[in-house]
């Protein structure tokens, strides 16, 4: 039986916050479609009695792209970008759909087949695990951004999957048929399941890397405390409970943590199961 | 870099009230349905993915259900792809109605005036010439499509061609 703490409350809470997520999803067009219109919209903008909320990648779409802008988009990018920058990537880990997905995916194919890289556990002496390079994943971001423009066609539409699942169940509930964006969605979690990395969250996804732009050096980050740590210091070395609870196969305790990480506060979780506490969340940039 | 697969052919559907042209509507317009769904009658749907690159988007088929011009989707757009500052059933112009007389009953001697009843801008939209021939006022109708609908003539006399002044 695992202690009862902190960070194993948090996380309790990050899963209520994930099915109620995915309640909404549905209850919205639902609402809708019986005529209560107080509340209406998906992933890529909703209103809630008057307070609209949008995604800050859909505002920046439209400053791209886009012809007319409203002042009325910048405004309801406020709170999404205000949480990014007190909390970093968060809505990445408590509320898209898609994340709930894939980490379901992972995590019941991660106890069908234990050995495979859905958890990966380094072999002991191999400490060299590393995270991915942050300017190349700004770079792909960026990349995203030049294609946007050169097309001139709102392509990030096709790529930030809390929004299409969110609009394919409303189609789904309004017109009672589906689109081909689930298709998308379908192959990247696929394509996850295939590489048994999740390399769409971490490194690609647009919807998360604008969101990871907003941070700043006194946002929440994951700070690691060396003195604290215990597995460094135990004999058998693969032992690295924070590494092997990361879903998107991070190293928590390494740099370039950022902009990949998205606070889903499972290695602090595993740190805290160990009794130690070397890994916590602080407002204070580690790098 | 996409005009291939831009075709320039006629629209079929409408869009809804206080759209912006097609070209500046289908890069503004998120597909965040929020019209979609606060539209009381169900009359504005997602385009189907047959409808290649706009597909997701919201659209009219007016021979359908029509717009009923509640005004309440333009304040919904979040991004302005719906003109929001839009509320007089008036200034609405997404199409005009044309009507066909080699198809329209009154001008083959029956006597009908379902579109000139129907019409929202009463008298202003159509007008009945000799009290019997109806004659769409280009700079009143709005284009909702309810004349299409309403039309009991067995192919469409009356069609709402979209975007007026916009082009394709």
């Amino acid at each position: 039986m695992k202690p009862i703490s902190h960070y194993y409350q948090l996380n309790r809470w990050r899963r209520i916050f994930q099915l109620g997520s995915i309640a909404f999803m549905i209850a919205v067009p639902l609402l809708n479609l019986y005529g209560i219109h107080w509340i209406y919209g998906n992933f890529y903008s909703m209103t809630i009695a008057g307070l609209t909320i949008s995604d800050p990648l859909m505002a920046l779409q439209t400053l791209i792209i886009g012809v007319v802008f409203q002042a009325t988009l910048l405004f309801s990018i406020l709170i999404p970008v205000l949480i990014a920058m007190i909390f970093g990537r968060v809505f990445c880990s408590w509320i898209c759909p898609h994340n709930t997905l894939a980490e379901t995916i992972h995590t019941c194919a991660s106890r069908l087949i234990p050995n495979s890289r859905f958890k990966r556990y380094p072999k002991p002496g191999d400490l060299k695990a590393r995270n991915p390079n942050a300017l190349s994943t700004w770079i792909i971001g960026a990349f995203w951004v030049v294609i946007l423009y050169l097309m001139g066609f709102p392509l990030f539409l096709y790529l930030s999957p809390p929004g299409m699942l969110s609009n394919q169940i409303s189609l789904f509930i309004f017109e009672h048929r589906l689109g081909f964006e689930l298709t998308l969605v379908g192959s990247i979690l696929l394509l996850e399941g295939i590489t048994m990395t999740r390399f769409f969250c971490s490194r690609i996804c647009p919807v998360g890397l604008c969101l990871g732009l907003f941070k700043t050096p006194r946002s929440m980050a994951v700070h690691f405390e060396p003195q604290g740590c215990g597995c460094n210091q135990s004999r058998d070395q693969g032992f690295e409970p924070c590494f092997q609870a990361c879903p998107l196969n991070l190293a928590p305790k390494k740099r370039n943590l950022y902009p990949h990480c998205h606070h889903c506060g499972l290695c602090l979780k595993a740190c805290e199961s160990t009794g130690h506490q070397a890994l916590q969340f602080r407002f204070k940039n580690p790098d | 870099m996409l005009s291939f697969f831009k075709k320039q052919k006629h629209r079929t559907y409408l869009r809804p009230p206080g759209a912006r042209s097609e070209h500046v509507f289908s890069n503004q317009c998120i597909r965040c349905q929020k019209c979609i769904q606060v539209c009381p009658h169900r009359c504005i749907v997602a385009l189907p993915a047959s409808y290649g690159l706009k597909q997701g988007s919201p659209a009219i088929f007016a021979r359908d259900i029509p717009c009923y011009l509640c005004m309440d989707c333009p304040p919904a757009c979040p991004t302005g792809a719906l003109e929001m500052s839009l509320s007089k059933k008036e200034d609405v112009r997404m199409g005009t109605a044309i009507i066909d007389e080699s198809l329209c009953l009154p001008y083959q001697g029956v006597i009908c005036r379902t579109c000139y009843e129907h019409c929202p801008i009463y008298r202003e939209g159509i007008i009945l010439e000799d009290e019997r021939f109806p004659k769409v006022q280009p700079d009143q109708c709005v284009g909702c499509g309810i004349c299409e609908h309403v039309c009991p003539a067995e192919e469409l006399a009356i069609q709402v061609r979209p975007g007026a002044g916009d082009g394709p």
